[in-house]
């Protein structure tokens, strides 16, 4: 404040200067100001009342986003992983026996394993050859020789076709016969009770074909492999006749 | 005239203070909405998000897996296989080659042999077992303790046949229920390779390797993924 000297003249102009709440153009500022602060602060206040009212909310449903985020992965991934997996186990290989057995050759899914019994390289034995083939691993062969088996005997086919044919002289529900053709050759099918040893019987498939002087066989115990043995090995199977 | 411009800045500054506390005002109201009328969408939108995302990265992991590069954490089924003992063997198991076939001779059941648990692996076809001959693994789970199943090498150790050397299973270097003998040489008459011996219980786990090709795979494959519960 600037002191006033007594007999000073006081014009309007400084009067206001040093009274500036007096003067008619700051007022509406000063009160626009004013209002303003108060719409501001009002707001504020609704952005603390929100923000408190949504955080609960906010925690709550961003919880059950990564709990489904989470859930969604874990599910691609294992339908990712189902998928390769079925695409390993798709892949064939190539089964080939030796030249003097024939050189039977044929496809089997990758995923099999196969157990050489008899390898054909003694004679004291009727069946000269026989495999046996796994999903996975080979069971052992006196209890689980599901998917496929095959061997080869020394013998002709009307000696096998007795074997399989023993179930229907005895009333036994008898294995049912048909042609089947492989490699341009036909064989004989039956599908039903197999009498393999003895009066031991197992239910599945044999298809038989004479390979020279001896009978080639292929067995399907489980028909949960059967589009494996039907599409992959008896399409695919070769040998030199 | 500075009062005046006073005024008009602290006018001014007030409605700037009131558009940043609108616009947040208006923020938290809009967020409050959305997360009140659209948490279904918003916990969709996270799981189709994070499904994608996997999607991609598992093509890529599964396109070089196809390749035949390694999974961490996972068998390729590309290029190996898992084997796996019933529970009762101590769930014992490692990885092999895909390229093995696996034959389980005795299964330790009455229906083979109660005392024993024989597997034999080979590359392509396990080899008739019935003769003598070397495989790529022979696993065996024998009904005897490790001190005794052992002492079938003693003399060919202490003839200079076969080396033995503490082994102990990888991962496991601090379990003595881990730890047994490894035996390189020959291990039989005519068959030389590398024995693990490994006691289990009162039982004996024993692994062989007889195929020199196949070495490299029963070193780095077999025993670097062997386990079990001990």
């Amino acid at each position: 404040m600037h002191p006033i000297h007594i007999g000073a003249k006081i014009t309007t102009m400084s009067f206001y200067e040093e009274q500036p709440y007096k003067d008619g153009r700051t007022v509406p500022f000063i009160i626009a100001s004013v209002l303003l602060i108060v719409l501001a602060a009002g707001c504020i206040g609704l952005t603390v009342y929100y923000s408190s009212i949504t955080e609960p909310i906010r925690t709550q449903v961003t919880a059950q986003a990564d709990l489904a985020a989470e859930n969604a992965r874990q599910d691609q991934f294992a339908f990712d992983w189902q998928e390769f997996e079925a695409y390993a186990a798709s892949a064939t290989r190539v089964f080939s026996s030796s030249r003097d057995l024939g050189l039977i050759t044929f496809e089997y899914p990758v995923n099999w394993s196969v157990y050489i019994d008899i390898d054909g390289t003694s004679n004291d034995t009727k069946a000269t050859y026989a495999v046996y083939f796994g999903d996975g691993v080979v069971g052992p062969i006196d209890t689980s020789y599901a998917p496929l088996a095959v061997t080869l005997e020394r013998a002709t086919m009307p000696d096998i076709m007795a074997r399989y044919e023993r179930s229907s002289s005895r009333g036994a529900s008898p294995a049912v016969k048909d042609d089947f053709m492989a490699n341009d050759v036909v064989g004989v099918r039956y599908r039903g009770d197999l009498y393999l040893t003895g009066n031991n019987t197992k239910s599945g498939t044999v298809i038989i074909f004479q390979l020279r002087d001896k009978v080639l066989s292929f067995f399907n115990y489980d028909a949960n492999y059967e589009s494996n043995f039907y599409d992959t090995v008896m399409r695919t199977v070769r040998w030199v006749q | 005239m500075r009062k005046l411009i006073f005024s008009v800045v602290l006018c001014f500054v007030s409605l700037v203070a009131l558009i940043v506390a609108g616009v947040f005002a208006l923020g938290a109201y809009n967020e409050h909405n959305n997360y009140s009328n659209n948490s279904v969408d918003i916990i969709n939108a996270a799981a189709v998000s994070a499904q994608e995302d996997q999607r991609a990265k598992d093509t890529q992991i599964i396109d070089e897996a196809k390749k035949g590069t390694v999974i961490d954490g996972r068998v390729n089924p590309v290029t190996l296989a898992y084997f796996q003992a019933p529970e009762r063997l101590a769930n014992l198991k490692f990885e092999h080659p895909r390229t093995w076939s696996v034959f389980i001779k005795n299964d330790a059941t009455a229906a083979t042999d109660r005392s024993r648990f024989d597997v034999f692996f080979d590359v392509g076809a396990v080899q008739p077992t019935t003769v003598s001959r070397p495989h790529a693994l022979r696993l065996s789970v024998v009904d005897r303790l490790y001190e005794s199943a052992l002492g079938d090498y003693r003399t060919r150790v202490d003839s200079g046949a076969l080396t033995a050397i503490p082994y102990v299973v990888p991962g496991h270097a601090t379990d003595p229920d881990f730890s047994g003998m490894r035996l390189d040489g020959i291990i039989e008459d005519g068959i030389s390779g590398i024995l693990i011996i490994l006691p289990l219980r009162d039982k004996t786990i024993m692994l062989r390797n007889e195929v020199s090709e196949a070495m490299a795979d029963f070193e780095s494959i077999v025993l670097a993924s062997l386990d079990f519960i001990p």
